[in-house]
């Protein structure tokens, strides 16, 4: 996976096209590798751990774009390693909106950053579409991952050039790649974006400072997906929005999204929100995705008491209810993991996946079918009741 | 006129009614929104130098800065000329009997800042002091204004290379600690003792070396720290993953962000500059007169150390001649000054903090 | 108004401007309010919409470059807008209205431990010897949730996670014993998690020491919980103002329709999330007419023309929209307005599941 072929660079150029189609680093070698790393580790020590073949959730391998297995983020300071991420397995399903949420501090940011190579990543492997993106890669595999995979930020006013124009912000992907023929295709190419996320090309000469929050997450949506990305990472794009405004960036995202088939991985820290734009979600807590499901069916049966807590925190728009309403408080000291009985990931129901130990495990069960019943009641009565609710689910 | 027409205080519809009483069905008609208003900016356009410049000459001290440097230029092209560099002959220096005490005269009505006199050396007596500081204000500006424009140059070169290329810190740190901790006199020294016999032709280029050798590293580690600290902002990290160039990083993200700093920096190094051939004049690794080059430096210099210099005992001529050290200085303090302020002036204008 | 509730805060045709670029800018625009005693009012608006400018203007902590051009803030028997000095607010500003910004940073100071910063207000304000007041202190941290608050007395701002510190800042509000507390926005830089926390604690801390409280935020999610009287704001003006269950139940401006519309929790996954089109106005040039109507649905032709007046529909309950005068036509509420209670109920069952039985009672 090291330095196999360092092409010129006019060469790599050429290439940076079909690299990620002819990817071969399938699941098998992943595993060799990691077995390899494991077995380096550990080749001086006395009874080392038994190594365990990391999974993922997808079982169909060419439905998975991205595949983070066993990985490891950690930030150095001096001879000290902040570990935020250890033994990550998660796959990113091409063309799905994966909505991965979790608090501040969770590390849902830093997995992101670390699939677009802005974190290292200290263990484990990354892939996109068979072909290892994490740690040391060819300069041009890298160079060719920039045209793939771009990123919207949370802040727009901090990731905005103050000092740049619109024009020059939005097409400065356009010129690192120079994907224009002349200088009138270029802004042709920009105006066409601006006019696409509901800006003006009056604008071209403006400066961010100038435009509103809104205004200014809409210019980072068009400079990055001016570059035709097939993944986009958003963190937590709408969060620094006014409530009032944040569904016309939720919705130009998700229309980009339908339009270009692209995959999205989408970080947030709010529930309700993500339910719209995902079509599955991850509930990530202290490194460690706790719940992952379908995103109705994580509504419809949240099972981790970190998911239940999230859902209770979305205050609800009616006085009468919030008055009634009771916080689930969530402590990590309430799971009582032993070491005879530690927490693993999962699959508790087609697709639904949810990290417990064996009685935890048991208790889910239960729990499930307790809301299934739940539901089927919920169903029958709105039924009865309402016929245009019944359309749903 | 609008506000009385829309106070709040009106109540119900009979304010309407009796405004347009005709069409009011008309008026209540849905029209929806203003779809091609509501994205339209309504500010007028920004723009960064048109606002500096603005806020610059709004400021009065700046005014007085530049009226003053204008003042101190006009009189080095121009100063020379109402009396010319020249020797004053013993008798018309003997005019006011002052002469006597060693051709030493006086500012007078004749000449105005005075004349040099016999123990600043063979090369200095008699000249006339009013043609010497104009003199020596000239090339020391156009020393100053060389040096800076160099060391400008170099330190934001090598500085946002510095900054910008992690691999690179190591090194240049390792150089800033020599410089710093070598005396730069030693070093002055050690390349004048080399260069010296060149000095005949290339005295210009030579100091110029000696005042740039090393002037570039304050600005350079300044911008350094500077790109060091916005390095990693948010806005470079989104540069970085649409695979911007270094070029366009430094170029685009980053120098764009120090226009202030390097301005004020760069302003303030010209009066720097002056300074410090003063100082090299003093050790006596500056320009020469007897090849016809003076400089503020040397008139200071020479002022405080006479020919023999102080180490034979004698007083230095300006004790008992002060006019000597006071014509120099009313040339070089504002000067110093004017610089000064108007970088401080420039740094306030330039910061983009102020034009919102 | 209704008469027999005390006020505490009466506001009568503020009018507020900034000079920006020599330009004259017309902020708050003869606005007037009244708040009673030990109610909770919320301001909801978008950024840009005068929301804090307005509260600012009760602590005389407006920008260099702003003013009040006219109007009357009285609190009690004091009318503040006639404060020139600096001294003239310092017995009320922090002592009698305090205030909670959205970083609770603005209030702390980095380089002072918390214990500290906390007790010199009590021994300030109160007179406490050195040691009553770091009684008092540990006291007030317990009391604000601060886990192990005897250990983390000494420790300093940075220590803290960003819900906590804006624990300490209530705190310190708490000893301040302040009568009005201004919340800028407290929560808007939390989780969500802490945000439902740090909302059930001003609740909870208002019942006990009867404090009226001013609640700012762009969020309308939010405020069901804690606010007793909801007042509306865009284009610095008040366009509806009703008790919460009259905004939450019966809203009746075309802004607060469009708020509550875009709120997440009240739409379905089928339909796409509905959302205020353009951009609040920036008071670039005097408005003409209702600042709303260019993003409006439902602007009329005289909304263009007229500001409309604020139509009283109930004693508790205003609203600034010419859709309430008589000659206004019919218009069809959107689509989550229409199904308002159904749309609430939902969402509950779906966040909660023991909600929706409740609920029904």
């Amino acid at each position: 996976m090291k330095n196999d072929e360092m092409k010129t660079p006019n060469k790599a150029k050429e290439m940076s096209h079909d690299i990620f189609d002819t990817g071969s680093y399938s699941n098998e070698s992943v595993i060799a590798y990691l077995k390899e790393q494991h077995d380096k580790k550990y080749r001086k020590r006395k009874n080392a751990p038994a190594f365990v073949e990391p999974k993922g959730q997808i079982k169909d391998e060419d439905d998975i774009l991205v595949k983070l297995r066993d990985v490891r983020i950690g930030f150095k300071r001096g001879n000290t390693e902040r570990v935020v991420i250890e033994h990550l397995n998660l796959d990113i399903k091409r063309g799905e909106i994966l909505g991965l949420v979790g608090e501040s501090g969770s590390g849902k940011t830093t997995i992101g950053r670390a699939i677009i190579r802005v974190n290292p990543v200290s263990g484990g492997v990354i892939t996109y579409n068979n072909v290892p993106i994490s740690g040391k890669i060819p300069h041009h595999v890298e160079r060719a991952l920039k045209t793939k995979i771009q990123m919207i930020f949370q802040d727009p006013s901090a990731s905005l050039n103050e000092r740049a124009n619109v024009d020059y912000i939005v097409s400065e992907g356009l010129r690192a790649f120079h994907l224009y023929d002349d200088e009138e295709d270029r802004l042709n190419k920009v105006t066409l974006m601006l006019e696409k996320v509901g800006l003006m090309p009056e604008h071209l000469k403006r400066y961010p400072h100038e435009f509103s929050g809104g205004q200014r997450q809409r210019i980072g949506i068009a400079r990055c997906m001016i570059m035709g990305p097939e993944m986009v990472i958003a963190d937590e794009p709408i969060s620094a929005l006014d409530v009032s405004i944040r569904a016309q960036v939720l919705n130009l995202i998700k229309q980009f999204q339908q339009e270009n088939k692209m995959t999205v991985l989408f970080i947030a820290h709010d529930l309700s929100v993500v339910r719209y734009i995902s079509d599955r979600i991850a509930v990530i807590n202290s490194g460690k995705i706790v719940e992952l499901a379908d995103a109705n069916r994580l509504f419809e049966a949240p099972l981790h008491p970190y998911t239940k807590a999230l859902l209770s925190a979305v205050p609800i728009p009616d006085p009468r209810i919030e008055s009634k309403k009771k916080i689930v408080v969530y402590s990590p000291d309430m799971h009582h993991y032993t070491e005879e009985d530690m927490p693993d990931f999962y699959e508790i129901e087609p697709n639904h996946f949810v990290r417990a130990n064996k009685a935890e495990l048991k208790k889910y069960k239960e729990d499930l079918k307790a809301l299934n019943a739940y539901n089927e009641n919920l169903k029958k009565k709105s039924k009865g009741g309402q016929k245009d609710e019944s359309k749903k689910d | 006129m609008l506000e009385k027409m829309t106070s709040t205080h009106a109540s119900g519809t009979k304010n309407v009614d009796e405004l347009i009483p005709h069409n009011v069905d008309d008026l209540f008609t849905v029209v929806g929104t203003q779809d091609d208003e509501i994205e339209k900016l309504n500010t007028a356009p920004y723009s960064y130098w048109k606002i500096t410049f603005r806020n610059l000459f709004k400021n009065p001290l700046v005014i007085v800065c530049l009226f003053l440097l204008f003042l101190i230029v006009f009189f080095t092209i121009f100063g020379p000329m109402i009396h010319s560099f020249k020797v004053v002959p013993f008798d018309e220096a003997d005019r006011f009997g002052e002469a006597s005490q060693g051709y030493y005269v006086w500012p007078n009505t004749v000449n105005w800042f005075g004349v040099c006199g016999h123990n600043m050396g063979a090369a200095w007596e008699g000249l006339d002091m009013w043609s010497v500081v104009w003199e020596g204000a000239r090339l020391s500006l156009l020393l100053g204004v060389v040096v800076a424009l160099i060391d400008t140059f170099l330190g934001i070169l090598i500085g946002s290379l510095w900054g910008y290329f992690k691999w690179l810190d190591p090194i240049m740190l390792e150089i800033r600690n020599f410089v710093n901790n070598v005396p730069s006199i030693l070093l002055n020294i050690l390349f004048m003792q080399l260069l010296v016999r060149y000095m005949d032709d290339y005295a210009f280029l030579i100091v110029t070396f000696l005042l740039t050798m090393f002037g570039w590293l304050g600005l350079a580690s300044f911008i350094r720290n500077q790109i060091i600290i916005i390095r990693n902002r948010e806005y470079n990290i989104a540069s970085q993953t649409l695979g911007s160039s270094s070029k366009a990083m430094i170029t685009h993200n980053l120098l764009p962000y120090l226009v202030s700093v390097i301005v004020t920096v760069a302003s303030t190094s010209i009066p720097a500059a002056i300074s410090s051939e003063v100082g090299l004049a003093f050790f006596g690794l500056s320009f020469k007169i007897s090849k016809g080059d003076i400089t503020l430096g040397q008139v200071l210099t020479q002022a405080t150390q006479g020919a023999t210099a102080t180490a034979s005992g004698a007083s230095a001529p300006w004790m008992e001649y002060w006019y000597l050290l006071v014509a120099p200085l009313v040339v070089l303090v504002p000067l110093t000054v004017a610089f000064f302020y108007l970088g401080l002036a420039l740094s306030d204008a330039t910061d983009p903090k102020n034009h919102r | 108004m209704a008469n027999e509730k005390e006020v505490v805060i009466s506001v009568k045709n503020l009018n507020v401007k900034f000079l920006s670029h020599g330009k004259k800018v017309h902020v708050i625009r003869d606005v007037s309010l009244d708040v009673y005693k030990g109610e909770t009012l919320a301001i909801v608006g978008e950024s840009g919409s005068g929301k804090s400018v307005f509260t600012k203007t009760f602590t005389g902590m407006l920008d260099a470059n702003g003013y009040i051009d006219s109007g009357q803030i009285m609190f009690g028997d004091l009318d503040v807008t006639k404060f020139k000095k600096s001294k003239d607010w310092y017995g009320i500003r922090g002592k009698r209205i305090a205030t909670i910004f959205q970083d609770p940073m603005t209030s702390l100071n980095p380089l002072l431990s918390i214990g500290y910063q906390i007790s010199e207000v009590l021994r300030l304000h109160h007179g406490l010897s050195k040691k009553e007041a770091k009684e008092e202190a540990i006291k007030l941290l317990e009391r604000v949730r601060i886990p192990d608050a005897r250990k983390r007395y000494d420790d300093y701002p940075f220590q803290y996670s960003g819900g906590m510190r804006q624990r300490v800042v209530i705190a310190i509000a708490l000893a301040c014993r302040p009568e009005v507390l201004i919340c800028d926005e407290p929560t808007t830089a939390l989780d969500v998690t802490v945000q439902t926390q740090i909302l059930d604690l001003i609740k909870e801390l208002q019942e006990e020491y009867g404090w009226t409280i001013i609640f700012i935020t762009h969020d309308l999610g939010v405020v069901a919980k804690v606010a007793d009287r909801i007042a509306v704001m865009y284009g610095g003006q008040f366009v509806e103002v009703g008790t919460s269950e009259d905004v939450f139940y019966r809203p009746a401006h075309p802004y607060t329709w469009a708020l509550l519309s875009s709120l997440p929790q009240l739409g379905t996954k089928e339909e796409p999330l509905l959302y205020i089109k353009g951009n609040p106005p920036t008071f670039g040039d005097e408005i003409i007419g209702d600042a709303f109507a260019p993003r409006n649905e439902y602007a009329m032709r005289i909304d263009y023309i007229q500001e409309p007046p604020m139509f009283k529909i109930s004693d508790t309950h205003y609203a600034k929209t010419w859709l309430l005068d008589d000659h206004a036509p019919q218009v069809e509420k959107p689509r989550v307005i229409r199904n308002l209670r159904e749309r609430m109920k939902i969402a509950a069952e779906e966040l909660q599941k023991e909600l929706g039985d409740t609920y029904e009672k």
